[in-house]
């Protein structure tokens, strides 16, 4: 789906509520209430909205990114935050249960506390779920655990928010409304069944056995796997997977990984990963034979749709992960377009692959070039960081402006690079990237 | 204007994305409570 179309479904998705509203043609109250109902009924709708921006919707993320659609989803849920908290403090107009003769509550503002507290817990619950989002690394708090509290939190307030807005609202009074928010209602959390129960009940079905696990680096393990039944996984070179490996596919234990084989190697599937959190200190104690889940394949970091004329792979640290995906498969292709690899670690003992890397790459005639920031005194690298300078003497010629750049690593690396890209006059288009941490 | 934009980097194009998507609510909000006084 393009990217305009989403928006604009996004926008129709977030005002029809607010349109609804003004559709009724009720007599405006003061500027002040009329900006407190909309607020909220703004916030709601923008919370509910969030379900379905989750980064597991293909439909959603195919075009724009997972990591854009999951980037959208924490900024946009810190506007509804906003709103939603300040829009209770708005109301001038009296509060009191409002006599028969205000039918239209016209001159009340509902304050019966049937009607009020569940907006009460929503209210207190949105901006503690947002913050505990924001300052999720900074609290430590395990990622299974966190993610189980944010969906669990989410779906309270939009079932709460979805309450009160139904007992004290002034426009949700009206039966139109109400069956509206309902079925927004009924949309979000059908999405949020979506992730943790369908998604695994089909899982079940296509199990997945671990066939051996390798270090590859310093704290750094290959894991293969390959399904445990008969079934085809279709993916492309460098897309990523949610991984569960040892648990119920029903619940929190699964995290985003990339996939470092290549499509046309046969069924099983590889991923490099590096031990930086809870599930992944324990990779190099996982045995041959061990169940496992997927969940997937997502994401755009592939070359395949790409028609460039020469392929950049630009990576830090474990994200060659899906640079070793993408230059296994063309090199099983035997695509003949130019490639170049550069690939930042702090030392030797840090490259992944590093025996396999030389050989596909001379194999393949990549142009490899090792940025190390503490080299051994005999190996032939670049010195520091991925700076502009080497950028632009790889890439630094016109033609090099058509090649499509494919980055992966920390995040203060892949913008400094996309940068001094852009600066060298690769257009934005030509930049593939994915990120998951922007705070 | 269509060259500006694919000179871009992501985050800047996410943070326009963002900024335009809370402008358009922001109006809408601002029109549904001025409502009144047209």
């Amino acid at each position: 789906m393009p990217a305009g179309l989403l928006i604009l479904l996004y926008l129709f998705a977030a005002l029809l509520p607010l349109g609804l509203a003004w559709a009724q043609g009720l007599e405006p109250r003061s500027i002040a209430d009329e900006l407190a109902s909309g607020a909220g009924i703004l916030a709601l709708a923008v919370i509910l909205a969030e379900f379905l921006l989750l980064g597991r919707y293909r439909f959603v993320a195919r075009r724009v990114g997972t990591d854009i659609v999951m980037r959208m989803h924490q900024l946009l849920a810190r506007g509804a935050a906003i709103l939603a908290v300040v829009h209770p403090f708005l109301y001038t107009t009296r509060r009191a249960p409002a006599p028969d003769w205000d039918v239209n509550r016209q001159f009340f503002v509902m304050n019966d506390f049937a009607a009020i507290w569940p907006g009460m817990i929503a209210w207190l619950l949105l901006p503690a779920l947002v913050l505990m989002a924001i300052g999720r690394n900074a609290l430590g708090y395990r990622y299974e655990t966190w993610r189980l509290m944010h969906g669990l939190g989410a779906a309270l307030i939009a079932g709460f928010g979805v309450l009160h807005t139904l007992r004290a609202g002034r426009y949700s009074a009206d039966p139109a409304m109400g069956y509206v928010w309902l079925a927004l209602l009924g949309i979000a959390l059908f999405a949020l069944a979506y992730v943790y129960v369908f998604t695994p009940l089909a899982q079940l079905r296509r199990p997945w056995t671990v066939t051996s696990v390798d270090p590859v680096a310093e704290r750094t393990w290959e894991v293969t796997l390959r399904p445990a039944r008969d079934f085809a996984f279709r993916y492309r070179a460098g897309q990523f997977a949610w991984l569960n490996i040892r648990n119920t596919p029903f619940g929190p234990h699964e995290n985003p990984f990339s996939i470092s084989s290549a499509p046309s190697a046969g069924p099983e599937v590889s991923f490099i990963i590096k031990e930086l959190g809870d599930f992944t200190r324990t990779i190099g104690s996982i045995q041959p034979g061990t169940r496992a889940y997927l969940d997937g394949p997502h994401g755009h970091l592939t070359v395949a749709d790409h028609k460039a004329p020469g392929i950049a792979l630009i990576a830090g640290g474990v994200g060659i992960a899906p640079m070793m995906g993408i230059l296994r498969e063309l090199h099983a292709k035997g695509d003949t377009r130019p490639t170049a690899l550069i690939y930042g670690n702090r030392s030797e003992a840090q490259i992944a692959c590093g025996d396999e890397l030389e050989s596909l790459t001379r194999e393949h005639g990549t142009r490899l070039t090792h940025v190390l920031c503490e080299p051994p005194a005999s190996m032939a690298c670049k010195l520091g960081l991925i700076t502009p300078e080497i950028l632009r003497d790889h890439f630094g010629n016109a033609e090099h402006r058509a090649w499509l750049y494919v980055l992966c690593g920390p995040p203060a690396m892949m913008e400094a690079v996309e940068e001094a890209l852009i600066a060298l006059g690769v257009p934005s288009s030509n930049i593939l990237s994915e990120r998951f941490s922007y705070d | 204007m269509t060259r500006w934009l694919s000179h871009l980097p992501l985050r800047r194009r996410i943070a326009l994305a963002y900024a335009g998507l809370n402008a358009v609510g922001l109006l809408a909000l601002i029109a549904f409570a001025l409502r009144g006084l047209v």
